[in-house]
């Protein structure tokens, strides 16, 4: 029963276009080419791009949309340069999350000492990093392979603490993962679009500091 | 004549007996249900010397003593899994558990987040607030854009015409999630808190033992209960390990232990008791009055006991086997004079013959105890009363009761220990008259045991450590440390407990004291700490930021902020900024999860004054934040404080049996004279500091249950020096001397084999001092002539 109010909610929250991938439960036969498209998200070592976010706050009926550039790095984390509407960055690493603003003020906070926070970024970082084993221990996971190599996987937390924060996650892609939308406890969707992905790059020295 | 004048003493005598024993037997029966305390660190003395900051301390102990934590692990984690909910199911309905924790409520975060909503001015950090200060409305609003447009932030924005600057957002990162609620280690899994290694994960079970539950191995009990289970789990599947923490474990196994262990000690000290007795006296009466008599003294002890203290602990039980011990004494003596006497004397006439040596030496030993209930430890006090209600039972039927007897019928020669007996007399006597000749004999004596005494006390390593006397099992242990490795809380064992006249002087201090302990963190002293003010500040700090932040919420500044968010009106806003200086207190309703952390820092009042308690994290090696105690702030290291507290003890408890002795001796002077007070004196007194020296060569600490065990020696020992004394030395007085001593040393010597470090050295230090007493009893009186 939980389950499947769980899944109602799920598929009522996320956006029509993602909507049949919540119908498409993970089977051994999908479980290879999910398999697949894990293993060659984790291919390259690092991954530079471009973002676009968009977070829709639907009670207020509005979309809070920012942009900018991010580096995934497999073992290290994630940079996330928001750009407009202002200068922010943003770096998750397995042990803390620290934010830079335009004036330089730089807050740290250590996941040690925060359950939750630390729950939800490890999470996080599971998803962009594409890890199988988090994504399938905290996840039940939703699969879909389209024509010409696009696919789709769908998320639905199995923590109920989590649930509360990230109620599902949808990602697609093709090469490289091009699209998150992530909704969160309170219903609202947050989309993620990355475009001028590119691999085999190396971090730059202040990059590499960073993420440390 | 005689006759008629003596049989109503007699019968005035049986009924002061029977009057005074169904008196302390109806006040012991009125206290049912007779409680046996089994709580391991109820027997230790409150670390401080303070009374009001001692209580606080229990307190503090009491709520957080029952807490235990159960981890089943299992490298396969449905197997783990599959095993906790099956030892849930079998837990979660005890009636001696409370607080039982497990699966993870759905509507914790909730009730976490209407809580930081809720009270979003007050529970502002102060780094944040500085930042508002210094910042005005320009770092709020930006700040809050951040939350909204920056990278995978997860902050509600459902509130955002109430709450358009995520103050609930900031209350809850900074100061709610700052909190470490369990262990830094812990993740959630399938909605259980789990815990890895490197081989296992293992899902996390808690509860409490309800206030009032047994830690005793009796059947059906919580702890029983989940050990069996655990067996039971374990047998089901090899692959399990099942760790456990908590001191209702070791309570469980030190009182399933200790019973045992009186079973045993006591048992075999009566099965020994009897065959001596019957082998002496060759009698059945002896043997059954004497161990009636003995019945009826455990039976008065545990009354009184219970009459005065409510509870027994199981560690008087221990300890008050002695009472056997002490108590057989004055059967022997009476038995011995009613039986093996020539004359063949009946009860009134033993009773005559032993009567001051018997009334001196109860008079002696009782004074010993006595000093010891001015002791400021329970424990010490609860064997004082136990032992001295024993002794007052069986000294009142030696010389009430048994007194009415009829003179015996056959007698026992005993001639193989009354020829062994004169054996020895006359090996002391030989030995006196050496000494009496040469006095250079004499002093080179002296001088060998002064030099004996003196080597040996000055080796002796005084001082109780109590981490020395608890030897935990090696299966209690193994899971202790792996609990530990998977939990690390970070817990030092030391604290802070802070005392204010007031709920928000406590606040006030306790607010201004973590600023000093931030300072400590920021140099590396600790990692963290919890404190009751991090997320209950006190009264003036919420106004203060409340303040604080209405003021740079200026018309302008939340018109920009509305514009930005693109919100029509900030009438919502404006409504709940009305109602926004709510101010929080420990009473107030708190979620469910810190309330558990409001339980084990919030001590409320006590006495006059209130207090919590601020637990220091993860402490670097080494690091002393002793330093930090001022006023109202006081540095709790419980271990190091009882020990210290301890070894005082050991010294105030002998200053109180030299006082009792001083008074010993007034009486004796009186009695003997002075040359006659100091032969018997000299006794026990010379017998104690060979105990101690011999303490200090065989390397074992002189601590304080090696103190208590002198202080018994020189109560008992006495007895032998008067016994020796009183009888003149006969053959019949020392067979009794010597059955008395051996039962004592018996008794004592078997409580030296307890796997309890405080229990063994008790009884090592008594069976030592008794062995010297009796030894050297020959010289406080003369042969017979």
């Amino acid at each position: 029963m939980k389950l499947f109010l769980a899944m109602s909610l799920c598929l009522a929250l996320a956006s029509t276009a993602f909507a049949d991938v919540f119908a498409s439960p993970l089977t051994a036969e999908r479980s290879k080419e999910l398999a697949q498209v894990l293993s060659a998200m984790q291919q390259q070592k690092y991954l530079r791009g471009s973002f676009r976010q968009v977070r829709t706050v639907k009670k207020i009926n509005r979309d809070f949309v920012s942009t900018g550039s991010f580096v995934i790095a497999d073992t290290l984390g994630i940079l996330w340069n928001m750009e407009r509407p202002f200068p922010n960055l943003t770096a998750i690493t397995r042990d803390k999350m620290l934010q830079k603003n335009a004036s330089g003020t730089v807050s740290k906070m250590d996941m040690k000492d925060n359950v939750v926070f630390s729950q939800v970024s490890q999470t996080i970082q599971g998803i962009f990093l594409g890890n199988r084993q988090m994504l399938e221990e905290r996840f039940q996971i939703f699969f879909e392979m389209g024509k010409g190599g696009f696919w789709t996987i769908g998320l639905v937390p199995k923590e109920i603490v989590i649930k509360k924060q990230i109620s599902s996650v949808v990602l697609s892609g093709h090469k490289w993962l091009e699209k998150v939308t992530l909704t969160d406890g309170d219903g609202n969707p947050i989309l993620y679009e990355f475009s001028e992905v590119e691999g085999g790059i190396t971090l730059t020295p202040e990059e590499s500091a960073l993420l440390r | 004549m005689d006759k008629p004048e003596k049989k109503p003493m007699k019968r005035w005598g049986i009924l002061l007996w029977a009057v005074l024993h169904i008196a302390i037997i109806t006040l012991g029966l009125g206290t049912a249900p007779w409680k046996i305390d089994s709580n391991l660190f109820s027997v230790l003395p409150t670390a401080q010397s303070t009374p009001d900051l001692g209580n606080a301390d229990a307190e503090l102990s009491r709520r957080t003593m029952g807490q235990m934590t159960v981890l089943i692990g299992h490298s396969d984690f449905e197997k783990a899994k599959v095993a906790a909910d099956e030892f849930h199911r079998a837990l979660r309905e005890h009636p001696q558990l409370e607080k039982i924790s497990y699966l993870v409520s759905d509507s914790s975060m909730d009730q976490a987040r209407a809580f930081a909503h809720q009270y979003r001015y007050a529970l502002q950090s102060e780094a944040f607030m500085d930042r508002v200060r210094n910042g005005g409305g320009a770092f709020l609003k930006q700040r809050a854009l951040e939350k909204i447009y920056g990278g995978f932030s997860m902050a509600s924005l459902e509130n955002l015409d109430e709450d358009p600057f995520l103050l609930s957002a900031q209350a809850f990162d900074d100061v709610l999630g700052n909190l470490s609620f369990m262990s830094r280690n812990v993740e959630l899994r399938d909605e259980r808190l789990v815990l890895r290694d490197s081989l296992r994960t293992y899902v996390m079970w808690t509860a409490s033992l309800a206030p009032g539950a047994s830690t005793f191995g009796e059947s059906g009990s919580a702890l029983w209960t989940m050990e069996q289970k655990i067996s039971e789990l374990k047998a089901a599947d090899s692959g399990l390990v099942i760790a456990s923490t908590g001191v209702p474990f070791h309570s469980y196994e030190s009182s399933s232990k200790a019973k045992m262990e009186v079973s045993v000690i006591s048992g075999v000290s009566i099965v020994l008791l009897l065959l001596l007795i019957l082998s002496t006296y060759r009698s059945a009466v002896p043997l059954l009055l004497t161990l009636f008599s003995i019945g009826l003294a455990i039976v008065s002890a545990l009354s009184a006991t219970w009459t005065l203290f409510g509870s027994i602990h199981i560690f008087t039980f221990v300890f008050g086997t002695s009472v056997i011990g002490v108590s057989i004494d004055y059967a022997i003596h009476f038995f011995t004079g009613w039986k093996v006497r020539e004359e063949r004397l009946d009860g009134r006439g033993v009773r005559g013959l032993i009567l001051k040596g018997l009334a001196l030496g109860f008079m002696t030993t009782e004074l010993s105890y006595l000093a010891l209930t001015f002791a400021p430890f329970p424990l010490l006090r609860q064997m004082a009363v136990f032992s001295m209600a024993g002794l007052a039972s069986s000294f009142l039927t030696i010389t009430l009761l048994f007194a009415a007897l009829p003179a015996t019928k056959s007698r026992a020669k005993a001639e193989l220990a009354m020829a062994s007996i004169s054996k020895v007399l006359d090996g002391y006597e030989k030995f006196f008259a050496v000494l009496r000749a040469k006095k250079w004999a004499l002093l080179a004596v002296v001088a060998i045991l002064a030099a004996f005494a003196a080597a040996g006390i000055s080796r002796a390593q005084w001082g109780t450590d109590l981490r020395s006397l608890y030897t935990v099992s090696p299966q209690r242990l193994a899971s202790e440390k792996l609990s530990m490795e998977l939990l690390d809380f970070g817990s030092s064992g030391s604290y802070f407990l802070i005392k204010g006249d007031s709920v928000q002087q406590v606040l006030e201090r306790e607010a201004d004291f973590c600023k000093r302990l931030e300072q400590e963190r920021a140099d590396g002293a600790l990692q963290n700490y919890l404190a009751i003010s991090r997320f209950i500040p006190p009264r003036s700090t919420q106004q203060e930021n409340f303040e604080a932040l209405s003021a740079v919420m200026d018309s302008s500044t939340v018109a920009e902020m509305f514009k930005e968010l693109g919100l029509p009106s900030d009438s919502a806003f404006r409504a709940s900024l009305l109602t926004g200086q709510k101010i929080l207190t420990p009473e107030s309703k708190l979620p469910a999860n810190f309330e558990k952390l409001l339980n084990s820092l919030w001590i409320g009042k006590v006495g006059d004054s209130y207090y919590s308690a601020v637990m220091p994290l993860h402490m670097r090696q080494g690091a002393d934040l002793s330093r930090l105690a001022g006023d109202g702030v006081y540095f709790m290291d419980k271990i190091n404080q009882i020990n210290e507290n301890l070894t005082r003890l050991s010294l105030t408890a002998l200053v109180l049996v030299g006082i009792a002795f001083a008074l010993v001796f007034a009486a004796l002077l009186f009695i003997y004279g002075f040359s006659g007070a100091v032969s018997i004196m000299r006794i026990p007194v010379f017998a104690s500091l060979l105990v101690v020296a011999l303490f200090g060569f065989l390397g074992i600490p002189f601590n304080f249950f090696a103190t208590v065990g002198i202080i018994l020696t020189l109560g008992i020992g006495i007895d032998y020096s008067l016994f020796f004394r009183e009888g003149r030395g006969s053959a019949v007085t020392v067979l009794a001397i010597a059955l008395s001593a051996l039962t004592t040393i018996l008794s004592f010597g078997s409580l030296s084999f307890s796997s309890f470090a405080p229990v063994s050295t008790f009884g090592l230090s008594v069976f030592l001092g008794i062995l010297f007493n009796f030894l050297f009893s020959p010289f406080a009186g003369q042969k017979e002539k």
